[in-house]
């Protein structure tokens, strides 16, 4: 089957989540796993707001959405669990974390297996960093995320997602950090993603949706 | 169907790009020289420009030679119409968007391209393909310094490229000047090293390295 994801910078951005939605094309409830471990860490609790703008959003673009984490779990019970969902949505928030739960459950396995049936990938800021080949080391910012040795991704793309890319917030990081650190001549790919876009990715090919310029 | 290979530098991905052709590569080709054409370059400076006809021509491209300057529109329709592959040289981008607006080589290529001409770019030659070329900016490069009234480009492809990412003669222009403007477009950005290249096939693409295949 033919791997169909939808990276976004931020799903919550108005038009992105209807735009996935009627990309994956479905006239029947798309039942949605929508996947909270990122924002398990200390680190990520001090403002979920946008954790809640995001799930919103899929739940009016029209995703049916239950909330799930891949933490102390296994592959038998992710299988159990995840069997007969129509669609597996990853948030953003701590993509070492996030990265190391998924090594331990089993997940990175499930994941790659989910995306072989066709059935669409979705995701947010970390969870579209972590479908590229390699984690950048910048993202280990906290003190409470886990010094990971091997930093291999899912690896489903061959691209790594800079996520937020023109955003305010992320401005200083960007310019005054992350950029100089991946600046060599022998990295991976990267897509500089606002948040009103996403890679829609088809098999081996992708492209890059700007959702103003569909309405 | 659209095709477009959207390189940084073509030395380093022309065999990859021929593979991909197979016996296309064989059809007449035209050699664009026009973001070149600006100034006077010494030997040394043409290094890069050298090594792309060589590594082109290694790799079984046939090209002529052509400059877009002073062209008229029905100069670039009639001596254009007889090839079928298409390669833009790096240079200067802001001159070549000049030149190609002064004679609607834009709209030719846009239309070309479309209809199936095969289309490769270096550096400024990808660039141009994109929505627009503001990203490219730097000292003596900007669209003031070559009269135009705005950056808007082809618009071909929906992404803009910012070339030879990771090389160490560059870094200082990105991070100073090229990164700061390109985190206030509205566009997508895809950075390429020289050994990277975008492959686009109608509105779909990839980025292919060739130190992976």
């Amino acid at each position: 089957m033919i791997k169909r994801l939808f990276l976004t910078s931020s799903i919550g951005t108005p038009g992105v989540a209807a735009s996935v939605y009627s990309k994956i094309g479905s006239n029947k409830p798309l039942k949605t796993a929508f996947i909270t471990t990122p924002v398990e860490p200390p680190s990520e609790q001090e403002d979920l707001s946008w954790l809640k703008e995001d799930r919103d959003a899929m739940v009016s673009a029209g995703f049916m959405v239950f909330d799930y984490t891949v933490t102390g779990k296994t592959r038998k019970q992710l299988d159990k669990d995840l069997g007969d969902i129509n669609v597996l949505y990853v948030s953003g928030g701590d993509t070492p974390y996030l990265l190391q739960q998924s090594r331990a459950s089993g997940f990175v396995d499930f994941v790659h297996d989910f995306v072989n049936t066709g059935r669409p990938y979705v995701s947010t800021s970390a969870g579209s960093i972590i479908t590229g080949p390699v984690m950048p080391g910048y993202l280990i910012e906290s003190d409470a995320s886990p010094r990971l040795s091997d930093t291999t991704c899912y690896h489903i793309v061959n691209f790594t997602v800079l996520p937020h890319w023109g955003s305010p917030w992320f401005k200083e990081r960007y310019l005054n950090g992350r950029m100089a650190e991946i600046y060599a001549p022998d990295d991976v790919p990267y897509i500089l993603l606002n948040d009103n876009e996403y890679v829609e990715v088809n098999g081996d090919w992708y492209r890059i949706v700007d959702v103003r310029s569909e309405k | 169907m659209k095709r477009l290979f959207l390189t940084s530098q073509v030395q380093f991905v022309a065999a990859s790009i021929a593979k991909k052709l197979g016996d296309d590569t064989k059809k007449p080709g035209v050699f664009i020289t026009t973001p070149l054409s600006g100034r006077k370059h010494t030997a040394e400076e043409l290094e890069w420009h050298n090594e792309n006809r060589r590594q082109l021509k290694n790799s079984g491209f046939n090209f002529v030679d052509y400059d877009i300057t002073g062209k008229t529109s029905a100069d670039i329709v009639h001596d254009l119409g007889k090839y079928e592959i298409m390669y833009v040289e790096g240079g200067n981008p802001f001159n070549m968007l000049k030149h190609s607006l002064e004679n609607k080589f834009s709209s030719y290529v846009t239309e070309r391209i479309n209809n199936g001409l095969i289309y490769i770019g270096t550096s400024a030659g990808s660039i141009i393909v994109g929505p627009d070329i503001r990203t490219a900016e730097r000292a003596g490069h900007s669209a003031a310094d070559s009269g135009l009234s705005s950056t808007a480009s082809y618009g071909i492809v929906n992404f803009a490229i910012l070339p030879h990412w990771g090389n160490a003669d560059k870094r200082k222009t990105y991070m100073e000047t090229k990164l700061p403007i390109a985190y206030t477009v509205s566009y997508p950005i895809i950075p390429l090293t020289d050994t990277q290249y975008v492959e686009v096939r109608d509105d779909w693409y990839r980025i292919v390295d060739v130190t992976k295949e």
